[in-house]
Formats: structure tokens, sequence, C-alpha cells
């Protein structure tokens, strides 16, 4: 996002969708060079340095700032340029930043952000070979705002929730305009498409890479948090995944079913339901693309595959539930929401559907834009027999859509809807043990938004995020709240928190454009990648109840599923080279933005709490932070800051505080 | 409940009382010392799980031969149908139904061990509450257990052995509780040791299986720059505060990193240890590949190094699991495919034992949530009920089939819901005879498998002494 503020041509209007700017330079670009404050005559700041003895050739080099924005409402990102700064013998080797807030950081363009209010003096000082310095300074005015309505733990650990990790930037906006208006200007982004992305964007790319380059890319610099952190959800409970065989290639098949969860996840779950019922990929995974009527003949039956599992496990659930998600009980036993003869019908409803290419048997052609388009029927092979599912009568004569669209309306008005989607999509984002209540109050959401319509998501991810449990459960319920961090939200967010950069893979040709390069192969994350979970059981189950503290006090931990002995140290490891090397293998760039954290590293405290709040939302006990001060302390001497920052963070990242989001 | 917090809390002290002294290795070879491992393996025992997730379609892995009963099935199984000319010929020692059988062509390997009477069939498994006849079924009269068709939950039920219990508990984490009354006494890290994650077969009182995938194990390394402050104290530090966080989750997170602390390096050494097999495992031909080969070498290696995992005389349960089964579509090749890696892996497992002169006290045994319908849809099937298991060890009475064979033929009378087969022999028959020669008490088997009363045998005679 921060790169986007050089190249921006109408700097105001988008910046405004992003920071609410009370003012904004016209120009949009301010610069300052060194003659004009006070600098005498061009070599006024030059120094020697180091005692070296300079050649009487040698000039002193002459700093210049350009910035694309001097004012601005906190928090406000400037992003300095000093590459117009110049050397008469073109030798400038480095460059430094103060930016006049306490904050340093070094490289020719930077981007900083102002968090409080106050006039700053930014100073850069350029330094060539010889060790001849020049500098040049430009004020920046941070105007206050609104005050800051939310506290900045409140506001970090709501970003925890709603996006792939919350960073600086994000908390102090968060904070001035409040939880509703910041999901309000969410649902208000237009949703960053995949599929457009992949193959344009990532030439040369082999498969699934160019798919997986794109999600980390969006993941972590794409603007529409909300949307595509509520698809990533979705994508855990709507299971497609690319390590089923036919599923491998094109990529544009997962991608395709991604794209439905990203552009239909907050919208209406009837259509959703749709979308995902027809897309390619989901037909190929639960073998309904091609699903032929029964013959009799031959005893050949109807597919049951996506019969089964769009109601076990995509909307309704095995039992009856309440409102409240728990289950419903007649002589002490749940009821099971469907039958086998009920499995059997819904199969025949599903049959005559394929590839919209003009042929039912041509399900071996997946090229080209048919992937990704809804499939079609073929009603020559859809069994328009007469059906009963769950009670529901579906006439003879019915064609492949109207018996699709009567089964849909039934299984999206069935009344578990509400709690079983709600309670797994509160457990995806907040918290692995909500209360009855707190499901309730989302299912009756689901169940009508205030307006009368039922299944309006951006309702249901509204209700979710401003519930009281969500915000307070950390307090009301410390012992039981919150969730574990699964593995694949802990990269984005460590590289949300630090801004990481990606880079290019320079070993392969292929793949030369710059991206994270992370593939997700790695044993240490349990290969967990979007849409390649080992089973439409997903990675972890939701009701899964570890032994240990959790079994024996009734609760559920859903991603300990994959948090075991001799995974977390793979996990860790893989981690902390992340945190502390930049990268991962041979392939995996992402270079960590640590300017703020080094400076004020000066200052361990701060830094301790700063680090609390973008990577724990506070949450870190006084004990933790004790420990890390003493290790801080004890680091002072060995290593250098830089060094010293990454270890703290891989310290955090590695502790059981931090595990749980909460 | 006392009792189980007593015990957990005396088991979790172990490791901790371990680290303290600085070598985890050394107090297990104290351990191991006291029950002369290295003199007496007689007594050593291993049951090995071997769980063909998805729904294994095990009608066509055993197969009718006899003429009539073929074309029977053949009709039954259309185009999935195995060619009567292609099958591998099995003659079982005892069995007699009037039935010639023979297994899937692409397992050779598991024709020739039950020849050699290492491996058994045990037909017709499945969950049940107690026996149910096709007219019960359809009437509503006998007890159906739950959910039959959904794979999450008959992956549970038969991992608890248990079709109705909701206690929680799978059997072979109650068969480690019962074993080692005290858990001093238990082999390292756990008796249970899985090589395929968190599985429900493995959960008992005192916690569920340590995970030791096929790749092995690592400790974490601190060393992140060189020259640092002890990173591992401040870690050992982070996950202490953990253990005593109000927040449970923390709590439970905190336990993990503790136990991985505390085992990790124990485990690794020993692996270190670990003999070459003159057996390879498959794997390394394209044809050949699959999950469970490398899982089973795992295990393999694992046996090969109880000692220093004080399990020298132990008993030990080891989990592994190869999924794919769950074969909707494109059945014919995906089946064949995953049977022939099934075949030469189970081949190659009991070589290895084999080698490390174990064969005879190691068993392992196959188990699927379910079998499959026998109709088939467009080139697929779909989530059946009972299905044949495999058994293989030294100590199994092999080459013979135990249980009753179910007829495969259209609309056969023991089948319900349009082709799925209703089981004749109940999993907690099958898992109580492997309890029992694992060391099970008859106590013990009537508390960990309660619905076995329901059913006239109580062992299903596949197992020797």
């Amino acid at each position: 996002m921060n790169i986007t503020f050089r190249s921006l041509s109408l700097p105001c209007l988008l910046l405004a969708s992003v920071f609410v700017l009370s003012g904004c330079n016209s120009g949009g670009a301010v610069s300052a060079k060194s003659s004009s404050i006070g600098a005498k005559s061009g070599v006024g700041s030059a120094k020697r340095v180091g005692g070296k003895s300079l050649t009487a050739r040698n000039r002193t080099p002459v700093a210049r700032i350009k910035a694309d924005i001097s004012t601005g409402e906190a928090p406000l990102a400037v992003a300095f340029d000093g590459a117009d700064s110049t050397d008469p013998e073109q030798r400038i080797v480095g460059y430094q930043w103060d930016f006049g807030d306490g904050i340093k950081a070094t490289g020719r363009r930077i981007t900083h952000t102002y968090v409080d209010e106050g006039r700053f003096t930014a100073t850069l000082t350029v330094t060539d070979d010889q060790g001849l310095t020049g500098t040049a300074t430009l004020v920046i005015q941070v105007t206050g705002t609104a005050a800051a309505k939310i506290d900045s733990n409140d506001a970090a650990r709501f970003l925890a929730q709603a996006t792939f990790g919350p960073r600086l930037e994000d908390i102090e906006r968060l904070r001035r305009i409040g939880y509703e208006a910041w999901i309000d200007d969410q649902f208000a982004l237009p949703p960053t498409s995949h599929l457009q992305r992949v193959g344009a964007q990532t030439p040369g790319a082999e498969g699934q890479h160019g798919r997986l380059d794109v999600w980390w890319d969006i993941a972590v610099n794409g603007d529409d948090q909300l949307r595509q952190r509520v698809a990533f959800a979705l994508s855990e409970i709507m299971v497609v995944s690319d390590r089923a065989n036919r599923l491998e290639d094109p990529a544009d098949l997962v991608t395709g079913y991604y794209e439905v969860l990203v552009q239909h996840g907050l919208g209406h779950f009837r259509d959703l339901l749709e979308q995902v019922t027809l897309n390619p990929a989901m037909g190929i995974y639960l073998s309904m693309l091609g699903n032929d009527k029964p013959d009799p003949e031959t005893g050949r039956r109807a597919d049951e595959n996506y019969a089964r599992e769009v109601l076990q496990l995509f909307t309704i659930g095995l039992v009856e539930l309440n409102q409240d998600g728990t289950p419903k009980l007649v002589d002490g036993k749940p009821v099971p929401t469907y039958t086998q003869a009920d499995i059997e019908n819904l199969a025949r409803v599903f049959t005559g559907w394929s590839f919209d290419n003009g042929g039912f048997d041509k399900q071996w052609v997946k090229k080209g834009a048919v992937v990704t388009r809804p499939m079609v029927p073929y009603d020559e092979h859809h069994d328009s027999g007469e059906k009963v599912v769950m009670g529901t009568h579906f006439p003879a004569g019915q064609s492949a859509r109207e018996d699709l669209a009567m089964a849909l309306d039934l299984i999206a008005n069935h009344p578990n809807v509400g709690p079983f989607i709600g309670r797994q999509l509160i457990q995806r984002l907040v918290t692995s043990n909500p209360s009855p209540e707190y499901v309730a109050r989302v299912a009756a959401v689901f169940n009508d938004n205030g307006a009368g319509e039922r299944g309006d998501m951006k309702a249901v991810v509204k209700a979710i995020l401003l519930d009281p449990e969500a915000r307070q459960g950390h307090i009301d319920r410390a012992d039981t709240f919150g969730k574990l961090r699964e593995p694949l939200l802990r990269v984005s967010h460590l590289w949300r928190a630090f801004h990481a950069q990606g880079g290019r893979m320079p070993d392969d040709p292929a793949e030369r454009y710059t991206a994270f390069h992370f593939h997700g192969y790695s044993d240490g994350f349990r290969q967990q990648a979007p849409l390649r979970a080992p089973t439409v059981f997903n990675w972890f189950l939701p009701d899964y109840r570890p032994a240990g503290v959790l079994k024996d006090a009734g609760l559920v931990g859903p991603e300990f599923q994959i948090d075991t002995e001799s995974q977390l140290p793979r996990m860790y490891e893989a981690l902390t080279t992340l945190a502390t090397k930049d990268g991962l293998d041979d392939e995996t760039v992402a270079k960590l933005s640590l300017d703020r954290e080094i400076g004020l590293i000066a200052t361990p405290e701060k830094l301790i709490d700063h680090l609390n709040l973008v990577l724990m939302s506070g949450a870190m006990s006084t004990e933790m932070r004790q420990v890390l001060l003493d290790y801080e302390q004890r680091n002072r001497e060995a290593l250098n800051e830089e060094q010293r920052v990454r270890n703290l963070i891989a310290l955090i990242i590695t502790s059981p505080e931090y595990a749980v989001q909460r | 409940m006392t009792d189980h917090k007593m015990s957990r809390r005396h088991f979790l002290r172990l490791p901790l009382a371990a680290a303290i002294g600085g070598s985890p290795v050394l107090s297990m070879m104290m351990r191991a010392g006291t029950v002369q491992a290295a003199d007496a393996p007689g007594d050593y025992k291993a049951l090995v799980c071997i769980f063909l997730a998805g729904g294994n379609d095990s009608f066509n892995m055993v197969v009718p031969r006899s003429s009539a009963a073929h074309s029977a099935y053949a009709l039954a199984r259309q185009q999935l149908a195995v060619p009567r000319d292609r099958l591998l010929a099995i003659a079982p020692t005892t069995y007699d139904d009037g039935v010639a059988y023979g297994l899937h062509p692409s397992m050779p390997e598991a024709q020739q061990l039950f020849s050699q009477k290492r491996l058994a069939v045990i037909a017709n498994t499945g969950m049940l509450v107690e026996p149910l006849t096709k007219a019960e079924y359809e009437q509503d009269a006998g007890r159906v257990p739950p959910q039959l068709f959904s794979h999450s939950d008959q992956q549970r039920s038969w991992m608890r052995a248990n079709a109705v219990g909701s206690q929680g508990l799978g059997w072979a984490g109650a068969l480690a509780d019962r074993i080692y009354p005290d858990a001093a006494q238990a082999p390292l890290p756990s008796p249970n040791i899985t090589v395929a994650g968190a599985n429900p077969w493995q959960v008992g009182l005192r916690g569920s299986a340590y995970d030791i995938p096929a790749w092995g194990v690592q400790e974490l390394e601190f060393e992140w720059h060189e020259g640092g402050y002890k990173t591992d104290q401040a870690y050992r530090d982070l996950f202490a505060l953990g253990l005593k966080h109000g927040n449970r989750l923390v709590q439970q997170d905190a336990a993990l990193q503790q136990r991985s602390m505390d085992y990790s390096k124990l485990i690794k050494e020993a692996l270190d240890t670990a003999p070459e097999f003159a057996t390879p495992f498959p794997g390394k031909k394209r044809e050949e590949r699959g999950a469970l080969g490398k899982q089973l070498r795992m295990v393999a290696k694992l046996i090969a190094v109880r000692d220093r995992l004080g399990a020298g005389t132990g008993r030990q349960l080891f989990f592994v699991r190869f999924g794919g089964w769950d074969t909707h579509d494109n059945q014919v090749d995906k089946h064949a495919q995953r049977l022939l890696h099934l075949s030469k892996s189970l081949d190659a497992f009991y070589a290895a034992l084999a080698e490390l002169g174990v064969e005879n006290q190691v068993t392992a045994f196959t188990a699927s949530e379910f079998g499959r319908s026998l109709t088939p849809n467009n080139n697929g099937t779909d989530h059946g009920w009972g299905g044949h298991s495999l058994v293989m060890g030294g100590a199994v009475r092999g080459g013979d089939i135990y249980g009753i064979m179910p007829r495969i033929e259209r609309n056969s009378p023991d089948a319900v819901e349009d082709g799925r087969i209703i089981p004749t022999t109940s999993v907690e028959q099958y898992a109580a005879t492997l309890a029992r020669w694992f060391g099970l008490d008859e106590a013990g088997i009537d508390a960990v498998f309660p619905n076995l009363g329901n059913f006239s045998r109580r062992d299903l005679g596949f197992m020797a002494g």
C-alpha cells in the first residue's frame, strides 16, 4: 500500500479512502533541498569524518528530500525519497534518515508513518564514499484528528480478528474512525480479484506457484483485508483442495473457486451457496461435475459425494441445532438432520451438471475460461424423477436447474445454517469456544439482518466482529477466550506487522517477478497453504478437543489438530527463520522493514510495548515483558540493533502467550 | 476425576524431573534397566493401526472367485468389477462358505503373505451396537449406530470402538491407560505414538499420542545470531509462564511446547542409532508412490530403537494413516494404485520386522471408517458400512478368513440402503481380539469395549497365544 503513494496520479482521492486526510497537498509531492534550510552555499554541512585525509578533489554531497505529502492527519504515512540528492563525484553510499519523532532509518526511499500529532523535522544525511556528508531537512506537520475513540490494544485485537494481521497505521486509523466505520469502509472497497492476476502478473510461474504468489501478495498488501480474510475463513469451511489430482492443473480451476469466495463471501448466503455448488473446481472435488442420472438397468446410482458434504460440512451439519448452536435433544439424544434416503434423493437432484463446454461427457477438457465458469445443466443426464429431500417434495419433470434451485432454497433456509455457519465463522475469526449466547446473536442476524433479509453475510460478519464477546471476551471470559493461531496466519501476521517486501527468484528464470515465493511446501507449516487442505474436512475439525487442559475443561481447540510435538519445533524453526533471516529457503524472500523497531531499541521498554501492540494486541503479561527485557539487556553487548530486534520478534512469535490470538 | 488428575500430574512430573536432571536419556536408561530391556525382548508387543482413510472399497480387495459368485459380483459392481481371471487366488485354511476367493491383482505380496500364514482377512467388520438383520434395520427395530455414512463420525467411532459411546477415549488410549496404570513404567515419550498426526484412537486419560512424523523429529534451533545470549533459556522461561497462564488455550500450547522440548532430543538421538533396513520400502518408483511406506518405515525404526525409549519389554501402539480411499470417482485406477502401495508396504514392513527379529511381537492391522456401496455411480462408489480388514504378523493365525463373507450381488440380502453391506462382525470384536493378544485382561476388555457382550464371540480367534 505504501508503495502506491509515489505513483498515484490522484493522491487525494485515493488516499482519502484509506486514511481520511483532512488536508491534502494538491501538488502531491513536496521537496526541500539543503540550500533552502540554512546550509551554507551548498557545502556548508560538509564534515570530515573518521580522521581520513580527503583528497582535495572530493566535494561534499548535497542532500535533497522529496516527500509525497507533508501535512495530514495522524496516522500520516509519508513516502520519503532521497534519490534527488547529488554528489559531484556521484559516490553517495549512504542515506540516513531521522524522522524527528525518535525513529531513524536508512535507505534511499523509505516510507515512514507518523503516529502522533505534532510538527516534526525530518532530516536526511547523505554520505559519500569518502565520508563527507550533506544534510537536508523537511518539516512534516501532523495534525490532530478527532480524538482516538478506541484504545490501541482494543484496535489491534479487532484487526487481528478482521484482517491478516494488524499494522500500526491501521491500528491508529481504526482508533479514530471506530469499528463500524472501518467495517463499512472495508465493505465499500472493490474486491481484489485473484483470478485476474494469476497468470497476468505471474508470468512463467508453474501452476499453483503463481496462484500462491498472488494469494500472499493480496493477503499481506491488499486493501480489502476484511473481505479477503472472510474468504479465507470460508475456504476452511467450504473446502476445495489442489491436492486432489484433477485440481492440480490448471491453477485457474481452484483460483476460480477462491474468486467465488472473494466475490460472494460478503453477499447473500443463498447466492454464495449456488456459486460454490456450480463452481467446476468444487464440481471436480466433490464429483458433482459429470454426476449422471441413475441407470436402473445397470444399477448405477447417483454420486452422493456433494449431496452429503454440502449438508454435513457447508450448511447444516449432522444434527438439528438450537439457534445458539447447541444440539436439540429429544429423549436426551440429538436429532439427525437428514437420513441416508435424503442423501440418495439429493444426489439425484445434483445430476446432470458439467463444464460449460458443450458436452456433458467432455469432463476432461479443462482448459481456458470454461474452468472458471459455473457448470451448466445437461438435462438429458438429469434425473427428473420425483424426489423427497428432508420432507420436501420435488415433483417429477423438473429440469436440472429447477431441481437445483429448489434444493438450494431448501438448504439455505434450514434453521441450522445460521448457528452452524455463524459458529464456525466466529471460530475462524475470533474465538474457538464462543458462548451459546454469542452464537445465538450471530444466528439471529443471519436469520434477519434487521431489514427482513436472511443470509446477509455482511451483516453476519459485522455482528461477529462487533459482538460484546468479540470485543470484551478477553476480559469477561479470560480463561477460555481466543483461538490458537494457525501456521499460515502467523506468517501473514509477521509480514503485515513489519511490512515485508517480496523479491525475485534469481535462480528460476520462469519466475522472475517480485513476490514472496512462499509456496507452503515447507513441512514446518504442515504444508498449510490456501486451498490445500488434506481432505474436505480441512486441516482441523471445528470440534477437535485436544487431550489436556482443554479436553478436561470441555473446550475445543480446532487448530491444535495440526499443532503437535514434532510439528511445533519444525514450524517454529520456519517462523524464527522468517523473523531473523528475511526468508525461509532458496525460494521465499520476505524482507522485513524494521526501521521503526530499530529506532526504538534505544529504549527497550518502548520497543517491547510496540511489539506487544502489533503482535499481541497488548495481551503480553508483565512477567513475559520482564523476560524479554532481561533478554534484551543481556544481548546489548553481543548483538547489533537489528539482530536484537529480530531476536525479540522471534521470541515473541514462538511464545505460548502469542500463540493464542486473544 | 481425582484419580485422573493425580495420574496426569504424576505423568507430567516425569519429563520435568528428567529435564531438570539434565538428561531425559539418563532417566530413561535407568528405567529401561529396571525391566532388563536388552536381554529380554520376549515380552515386547506392539500394535500398528494402518488406517485407510476415506473408506476402502474392500469388496474389490477380497473378491469372490468361484464362477457363479463372481458373476453375481460383476453384475453388482458393473464397470468396477475385477475380472475373474486376474484375481490372485487365496486358499483359506479353514474358512469355507462354498465360494473361492481371490485378492485384487495389484496385491501379489499380500497373496504371498496370506499363503505364508502371516496375513489374515477379517471379513465384513463395521460399527454395530448389537447384531442387526436387514429386516431389523429396515423396520427400525434394532439399534442402528448414528451417522453411519459420515467420514468424520465413523472414523471417530471406529477409533473409539464404540458405535454409540461418548466417553471420548480411543481404544488404544484406553489400552495404554490400563496396561500402564503407573505412568512411570510406560515407555517414552508415550506408549502411543502416531506417525500421522492427531487421531482419536490414541486418546487416553493421560493424553493423546506423541507425534513422530515419517520425516523424524528435530530440535528447536536457537542460534539465530551467533554470540547472542541464551535464547533457549528465555524461550523456556516463556513457556514456563504459559503453563501457569490464566488462559487455557495458552496453557495447552505451553504444555505441548514442554513435551516437545523434553522429548525431541531423546527421540532424535534414539532414531540416529536406527539401522538401515535391507528391505526397501515402496515409494521410490512413481507407480509405487504412496504415503504408507515411509510411515511404516518410521514405525520399524522406532521399534528398532525401542530400548532407548524404555520400551524394550514394554507395549507400544503405533498409528499410521494412508488416505485417498474415498473413491467417488475414477475408482478403478485410484483404488488399484492404493492397494498396490498397501501390499508392497505390508511386505516391506514384515521384512523389516523380521530383520529386527520381532515379527512375532508386532501385529499390524488395517482399519477404515466404512466399506463402500456395491453398485457404482458413474465411475466410483459411495460411502458404505461393513468392510474387510487385513491383519499381519507372526502372531497372527494367517492364511485364513475370519467372520462371515457377505453376498456381493445386486439387491444383496446382506445389504441395505441400495448396496451398503450390514457388518456381521463388530469393530469391538475385532479390536477386543487384538487387545487380548496385546495383554489386556478380561475385565479391561469389558470396560474398554462396552457393547462386546451383545455379541456371541468375544474373540475372533485370529491371534495365536
